[in-house]
């Protein structure tokens, strides 16, 4: 080297060029990172989104919406036989009321519901809509919905599919102990939540279930459960504690005001999914469909269509029939995604108004024909050969 | 730039793939600067890391006013002089072992070239003070103005000017002193 010479342009040659390994590392790290930082995000920022929008009192249908989707959690169809449960959860058989949490989706991000039994009745609260509760008759059909911010209250109907596909958690365990008898796996004993406990896996031809329970009581401890491509865990179960009926009463509490809130809950169409798809891809998402669908995410984008619908500046009216709509059509997917159909979601980053891209398709019950739903919402009867690969 | 701007525009909105073309497209110069500045390749990949960390989490707030690569290099020649700050004590440490044994230590960057002569002349500019270094660095493989750098060091443009060309003559002398060798 002439060191006197271009030591500049010499120097600029001493580059480092990181290796894959390396880069993977970093790149992971960082990813990580964000991840945990959406993660505590949500946790803080959701409530907070969700108190502003109860307290400004525009979307009581958001919240509807809400109320229509978990609505049908209770949904269960178990058709396969499988686990020999019964001996070790007995006691759940006899419990008439209960207290629970359920989250759906993973339990790090997924959104947490707490649940109170008493037969027919059950008392929600979901951790993304704090200030609100949910007391919901099964027998009757009916759901009262309670907002604490502003101390207002509205019953809704949940007739049709809704009451047909809802039922309580206690009959759904009973049916899991029940039916799924013969085809129990013991998987032995785990530590869970500093506790020892005996865990029990199932799996059907659309659900799966795993019970850690506890080696002592025989109580569960835990219960994860896959329907279809929903996945939720429950935990933190109490059997048979006292419940003031008050807790569950469906009668407007002293000092509320009764809000006229009315749905049309009685039948959920493909159209009402199409324009569920529409709002998610147009309001939420400034007009690109999501990255995927599904109760999980739906239920994490609730406070976000709230909040877009406050800053659009809707009239209260149309903000709400926007919410209910969104809460209905999911609905619609909620079905497919607990049941046994055929669907798939290739949405994805496609603009709303693309025509030549396919962004869902089901095969309807009965058919042999997919429908497919395009960016442009249009829609198809499609034969399998013929599907978007 | 309009190619950044629009890969911000999509990471705000969610995309993590317009993040992952960032991270393609600028991770190695960043890498490249952090390593001339800090002298070892773990301390560089920790802060080009903890850059890309600060960076994703507050992209919303970000409002880009320059160009994203200028943002980056000057986070990353911020983040390094705290890095020898808060470690001066192994740092200095790490300086004394590796005079004790400088013929056995290589930089990150020595590890990375073949050459003899430029493993000579990264091992010269390790030995230049910090400020000297990183007026040549950031001139160098950060492209950044004098102007830049001296707001950075908070100096004046003379100063900055002087450090980088006073940083370029002891390169040469240490050059010459073992090329004499």
């Amino acid at each position: 080297m002439k060191p006197a010479e271009d030591i500049d342009k010499q120097i600029k040659k001493l580059r480092y060029k990181a290796d894959a390994e390396t880069h993977d590392r970093v790149f992971g790290n960082v990813m990580q990172a964000l991840d945990e930082y959406e993660k505590q995000k949500m946790g803080a920022a959701a409530p907070d989104i969700w108190r502003i929008i109860m307290r400004i009192s525009i979307t009581k249908v958001a919240v509807a919406a809400a109320v229509i989707i978990v609505a049908a959690i209770g949904v269960l169809s178990i058709s396969e036989p499988s686990i020999t449960f019964a001996d070790v959860i007995e006691p759940i058989l006899n419990a008439q009321t209960m207290i629970f949490e359920v989250i759906i989706g993973d339990e790090q991000t997924g959104t947490s519901m707490n649940e109170t039994i008493s037969g027919q009745l059950i008392r929600r609260t979901i951790s993304n809509m704090s200030g609100m509760t949910m007391i919901i008759d099964l027998e009757g059909a009916r759901m009262l919905v309670l907002n604490d911010t502003d101390n207002s209250a509205g019953y809704v109907d949940i007739q049709g599919t809704v009451k047909e596909r809802h039922q309580s958690y206690i009959k759904f365990l009973r049916q899991v102990i029940t039916k799924l008898k013969d085809n129990q796996q013991e998987l032995g004993e785990q530590e869970i939540d500093g506790r020892k406990a005996i865990v029990f896996e199932a799996q059907g031809r659309n659900q799966g279930v795993k019970i850690w329970a506890d080696p002592e009581t025989a109580l569960p401890i835990r219960i994860e459960l896959t329907l279809g491509q929903m996945f939720s865990i429950m935990k933190n179960f109490q059997f048979d504690p006292p419940i003031d009926e008050s807790l569950v009463s469906m009668d407007v509490p002293a000092g509320y005001t009764l809000d006229k809130t009315e749905f049309d809950m009685t039948d959920v169409t493909e159209q009402d999914f199409i324009e569920s798809l529409r709002i998610w891809a147009k309001v939420i998402r400034d007009g690109t469909f999501p990255e995927a669908i599904g109760t999980e995410n739906v239920m994490k984008q609730l406070p976000v269509l709230g909040e877009k619908m406050m800053s659009l500046n809707l009239p209260e009216e149309e903000a709400s029939q926007m919410g209910g709509n969104f809460g209905k059509g999911m609905l619609f997917h909620q079905i497919l995604e607990t049941g046994s159909g055929e669907w798939h979601y290739a949405g994805s980053e496609v603009k709303l108004g693309d025509a030549s891209k396919a962004v869902f398709w089901y095969l309807p019950d009965g058919t042999d024909t997919y429908r497919v739903i395009y960016g442009d919402l249009s829609v198809k009867d499609v034969a399998p050969e013929n599907l978007p690969k | 730039m309009l190619e950044d701007r629009l890969l911000l525009w999509r990471f705000k909105r969610g995309s993590r793939e317009a993040f992952r073309l960032i991270y393609q497209k600028y991770a190695d110069g960043l890498l490249t600067l952090a390593a001339n500045l800090l002298n070892d390749k773990s301390d560089a990949e920790d802060v080009v890391q903890d850059v890309f960390i600060s960076f994703v989490r507050s992209v919303e707030r970000f409002r880009l006013r320059g160009s994203l690569k200028g943002y980056l290099a000057t986070c990353v020649a911020n983040r390094s002089r705290d890095y020898i700050r808060k470690n001066k004590r192994r740092q200095t440490l790490k300086v004394n072992r590796a005079e004790q044994a400088i013929t056995n230590v290589k930089s990150p960057v020595q590890l990375v070239i073949r050459s003899e002569e430029l493993q000579e002349l990264s091992r010269a500019i390790t030995k230049l003070p910090y400020e000297q270094r990183e007026a040549i660095v950031l001139r160098l493989h950060g492209e950044m103005r004098f102007k830049t750098i001296a707001g950075l060091q908070n100096i004046s443009i003379k100063t900055a000017q002087s450090r980088y060309r006073y940083g370029l003559d002891k390169v040469r002398s240490i050059l010459n002193g073992e090329v004499k060798k």
